[in-house]
């Protein structure tokens, strides 16, 4: 991630871009277009050869609720008899309709893979904010990012200690108190560091408002104007075709 | 279970959840003063970064939210927090989603600021024993307050999605569980530790 150079420093393009490809694969409610889009969202991420374990760890999260939804819309949505699965009856439409939010989903993520994978995200705040993002919210950003390290090497420290001390986790009550007591201290800890923060900032003369960012670049503007035209047509296409 | 991606809710739900997390985090933000910006930021990173952990639940395994102890430490700017958490784990990891960003902060965070709000005088007037109960049952209602509205926005985005609204809301049960041990058990500690000066701030 930090070997990203030249445009890839400027995130603006590629959260424009992000908030346009979502608009667009968020309107789509035709199966066939979703999934064009997912095509599309596949080929521009195996055309910037990425790592194909992380594409793939990156696919394969699912969140809970979303596999409920998925394995439930065929046999609730009402419609035409697709098959049968006991008592339950799947129809053609429920079936189409959890296609839908799969693609949907995937494309998506397909998108988020390509714009961000090699990002520099230590730009996020700069950009965020030279897009007109209020000022304390960029800093809020910047600082959950920086002190998220210092969060995690904490955790992670304190986990092997506990390891080291024969720890296993398991679903009792003994992991869930320690898991408690490991994020009271994380916390307690956390506490004195923005202590410490909060006064070095002083010391600098209060707030730091971040750096601008020079206006962005002509090939910029184009990838951003091809993604805008690519996000109208598929919208149109779900509407029209 | 929290993170809606883009492509399932209606625009009306989009919408209100954007709207809802942008006034409250705007009254949040300008109502802070410049110095509870960092400390809201390294404290919010704990929770970032706790949030990866794995609890072995049976089979699987979930990842705590505590989005009660969040709401207790950081009230209302815990939405900020959030969002701005929910933006890092889209541009760093790409999970979530673009469109749903305004319904997930306020999904998870606002459960916990009202828990906050409503317990944080209790809580550090307690010993650290009886903090801990009602810091862990505090944490079990703002979980399933999360997980309805989870179901809501679901069920209010297309009428087919009830059903799987209602097994949502049933599926975080043993969360809620979960949360109230891991939370309670982190107020004790803290409690313990520094009686009564935690929870107040930012007053």
């Amino acid at each position: 991630m930090t070997g990203a150079q030249g445009s890839d420093r400027d995130l603006r393009p590629h959260l424009i871009a992000a908030v346009l490809a979502a608009l667009a694969i968020a309107a789509l409610h035709r199966l066939p277009v979703a999934l064009a889009a997912l095509t599309l969202a596949a080929g521009f991420a195996l055309a910037a050869r990425p790592d194909p374990r992380r594409l793939l760890h990156r696919l394969a999260h699912v969140e809970g609720f979303l596999l409920i939804l998925l394995v439930f819309l065929p046999f609730t949505t009402p419609g035409e008899a697709l098959f049968r699965l006991g008592p339950l009856t799947a129809t053609t439409e429920g079936a189409t309709r959890a296609l839908l939010i799969l693609c949907k989903v995937n494309a998506m993520a397909l998108t988020l893979f390509t714009l961000f994978d090699r990002a520099a995200v230590e730009w996020l705040g700069r950009s965020l904010a030279a897009l007109g993002v209020p000022a304390r919210f960029v800093r809020l950003t910047e600082l959950l990012l920086r002190h998220s390290h210092t969060a995690r090497d904490g955790l992670a420290r304190q986990s092997q200690a506990m390891r080291a001390r024969a720890f296993r986790p398991a679903t009792n009550l003994h992991t869930m108190i320690s898991t408690g007591h490991l994020i009271g201290g994380t916390l307690l800890r956390a506490f004195d560091r923005a202590e410490r923060v909060e006064e070095a900032m002083r010391l600098r003369g209060g707030s730091l408002a971040a750096a601008p960012m020079p206006p962005m670049t002509r090939p910029a503007w184009v990838r951003i104007t091809s993604v805008a035209v690519l996000a109208a047509g598929f919208v149109l296409a779900d509407r029209v075709a | 279970m929290a993170h809606i991606q883009d492509g399932i809710l209606s625009a009306p739900v989009l919408v209100g959840g954007a709207a809802l997390t942008i006034a409250i985090s705007a009254v949040a933000l300008r109502r802070a003063r410049e110095a509870d910006i960092p400390r809201a930021a390294v404290l919010a990173s704990v929770f970032f970064a706790g949030s990866m952990i794995a609890i072995p639940l049976g089979p699987t395994s979930v990842h705590p939210m505590f989005s009660g102890l969040t709401g207790l430490i950081l009230g209302a700017l815990a939405v900020p927090a959030v969002l701005a958490a929910l933006v890092l784990q889209l541009v760093l990891f790409g999970f979530g989603g673009v469109t749903t960003l305004g319904v997930n902060a306020v999904n998870i965070a606002l459960p916990g600021v009202l828990v906050g709000l409503a317990l944080r005088r209790a809580v550090a007037a307690s010993p650290p024993g009886r903090a801990a109960l009602i810091g862990g049952a505090g944490a079990a209602v703002a979980t399933l307050g999360t997980a309805g509205m989870v179901a809501a926005v679901l069920a209010l985005s297309a009428s087919d999605f009830v059903p799987a609204a209602r097994v949502v809301l049933l599926a975080n049960l043993p969360l809620a569980a979960i949360e109230a041990l891991v939370c309670g058990a982190a107020v004790g500690y803290l409690q313990r530790a520094r009686a009564g000066r935690w929870t107040s701030w930012p007053a």
